[in-house]
């Protein structure tokens, strides 16, 4: 909670699809250094909003990010401005290792291009950067658990390893955004008590900006700095956690339909 | 790391030696070859590297091509024209041929920024049309229906007339090729390729450019053919338009898969598939007294056959039954 400057600011999105109103003016504005949940019941428009700030949806409105301009960026330069991600329904690269997905998250930081591919060893090769890159991967697995599974195949990990799998890919893209959806669906109490952990270090020490859906109140509460609660694509509430659970209309909204 | 990990090490260090020494061997036999075995060698060779550009494309970045005996056409016509009709060097011409078809390559690539799966396959159908159209009017530089001579070239001061001196050359670029290839996969624009293949939207989202890496995948996989395509001219001598047609093109596909897609071995196993089990097969039927008219139809269906049951049995290609088997021997002598 370094600073209440905005790294992260959407001014009235709005999006439809169809007839279908996904986000009505919705503005957030998350300040470098928070962790800051979104949550809401299903079909909210929570991953709607990740969705437009990674640029796979344009909708209406204005999303700055660090002094830019992120509806005029295209969604490959999100990586290179420091925003990173990951997926509600995975997307990881399937038929590829663990360490290979992995090593996908430093795409943009690294040069080589086919030359410098073809002469791995020689003296114009990429050796140097991807090892580095290579031995960055590895830290990130171990550090989330999985490093003994580096050379597996992704298909072939359960659910919650493979969420893993796209957190660590999202790590080596070292964002200054972090942008997690649903992280620890298919977990147990503890295994969401340790990647709680994680996310907390990573804001605590590498500073990263969390910007996470979840929707575990409980984790919600112990991880956020802040949060947004959205309803039917419209903000209903928004503030520090303990501020916003209180509220009459998020009990009704959302609350009300896990505790009887 | 861990024990998985430095067995899995160990596996590739041996895939390499042997790599290695089947390189050297192959280069020692084919100087005592008859001229039969090594008119096969060569093919298979040259197959080989082009089923590898064809790899990289369809089996690492997921776009299809049914025109790649064409883009080898187009190298093999330059690599051809260069040499032969402007003078300019052996070496020159080939990666100059190679440039070329990458030129190509790129033009007919361009449809696959909005078209994919089957719709692919389509554009790439019409590239090879209208590629092979162009060979029979251009009559200056491919002879046209008649076909034309290549003269085989002088390499840096060595006379390849000699079938067993030119397939030294064509094994030197295959290596080359295959070198390249197997870095290529490891490195960034590997992962890139397999990113695209795998999951575009995601690939995106890491930063990789999708415009980008589709048309670096076009470029190399026909620069590959292209210079596959110069080699293949050279070996023939008089070349038939012919011998780049649709039916080819189908067949450098069909190497891909049946050798096991994305990977090195894939495309060498694939290459040796193809071409020797036609001939394995006229052989059989020659023993069994058949006649000559009657075994064509029959070593089709064969082979046809042969194609559906390893696409059956064996959906990830020779190469993942070859995996296996080396992995297997391995650990039994390493035990």
């Amino acid at each position: 909670m370094s600073s209440s400057v905005p790294i992260l600011e959407l001014a009235e999105l709005s999006l439809r699809f169809g007839g279908i109103k996904a986000l009505q003016a919705v503005s957030i504005g998350v300040a470098a250094g928070r962790i800051h949940s979104i949550i809401g019941p299903n079909g909210a428009g929570k991953s709607t909003v990740l969705n437009c700030i990674s640029g796979m949806y344009r909708p209406q409105g204005a999303i700055r990010f660090d002094g830019q301009d992120l509806l005029r960026r295209r969604p490959h330069e999100r990586p290179l401005l420091g925003i990173a991600r990951t997926f509600q329904n995975i997307a990881l690269f399937r038929e590829e290792s663990v360490l290979d997905n992995v090593m996908a998250g430093g795409h943009h930081r690294l040069k080589s291009g086919i030359l410098r591919g073809a002469l791995y060893w020689t003296r114009f090769g990429c050796r140097e950067e991807e090892r580095r890159l290579r031995d960055e991967a590895v830290e990130a697995i171990e550090l989330l658990g999985i490093g003994e599974l580096g050379e597996r195949p992704v298909s072939d990990l359960p659910f919650g390893d493979q969420k893993r799998v796209e957190l660590a890919r999202a790590m080596v893209s070292r964002p200054k955004l972090l942008l997690l959806d649903e992280p620890m669906a298919g977990m147990n109490d503890s295994e969401k008590a340790e990647l709680a952990q994680v996310v907390r270090k990573l804001n605590r020490e590498k500073h990263i900006t969390v910007v996470i859906i979840e929707h575990d109140v409980g984790v919600v509460r112990r991880i956020s700095d802040t949060v947004t609660v959205l309803d039917f694509g419209k903000k209903i509430a928004e503030g520090g956690p303990e501020e916003v659970m209180k509220d009459p209309a998020v009990r009704k909204a959302y609350l009300g339909e896990e505790e009887p | 790391m861990n024990l998985e990990s430095d067995r899995y090490r160990s596996v590739k260090a041996g895939n390499r030696l042997g790599a290695v020494v089947l390189v050297l061997g192959v280069g020692i036999a084919s100087q005592f070859l008859s001229g039969s075995q090594l008119a096969l060698l060569t093919v298979i060779t040259i197959y080989a590297l082009a089923g590898m550009g064809l790899n990289l494309l369809t089996g690492n970045a997921g776009l299809i091509s049914i025109a790649h005996a064409a883009f080898m056409g187009v190298g093999a016509f330059s690599a051809a024209y260069l040499n032969v009709n402007l003078g300019v060097p052996a070496l020159p011409s080939i990666l100059l041929a190679g440039g070329i078809a990458a030129a190509v390559g790129l033009l007919f690539g361009l449809p696959s920024l909005r078209l994919k799966g089957v719709y692919l396959v389509m554009a790439s159908f019409s590239a090879q049309i209208i590629l092979f159209w162009f060979f029979e009017q251009a009559r200056w530089l491919t002879g046209g229906e008649d076909g034309r001579f290549v003269e085989r070239p002088i390499v840096l001061g060595i006379d390849l007339q000699e079938g067993s001196r030119y397939y030294l050359l064509v094994l030197a670029f295959a290596v080359l090729g295959a070198v390249a290839y197997a870095n290529l996969l490891r490195t960034r624009m590997g992962r890139a390729f397999a990113a695209v293949r795998e999951n575009p939207r995601a690939a995106e989202i890491m930063g990789v450019n999708l415009f980008r890496t589709k048309m670096t995948a076009f470029a190399v996989s026909t620069f590959y053919a292209g210079v596959a395509g110069a080699l293949m001219a050279w070996y023939l001598e008089f070349v038939a338009i012919q011998a780049f047609s649709l039916f080819i093109s189908i067949q450098l596909l069909a190497l891909v898969i049946i050798g096991g897609l994305g990977t090195l071995a894939g495309a060498v196993l694939g290459a040796l598939f193809i071409v020797l089990t036609p001939e394995l097969l006229d052989g059989l039927a020659l023993q069994l007294g058949m006649e000559t008219g009657q075994m064509a139809p029959v070593r089709q269906g064969i082979f046809g056959l042969l194609i559906v049951i390893f696409l059956l049995y064996e959906p990830h290609g020779m190469a993942r039954s070859w995996r296996r088997l080396t992995t297997y021997l391995f650990l039994k002598i390493s035990k």
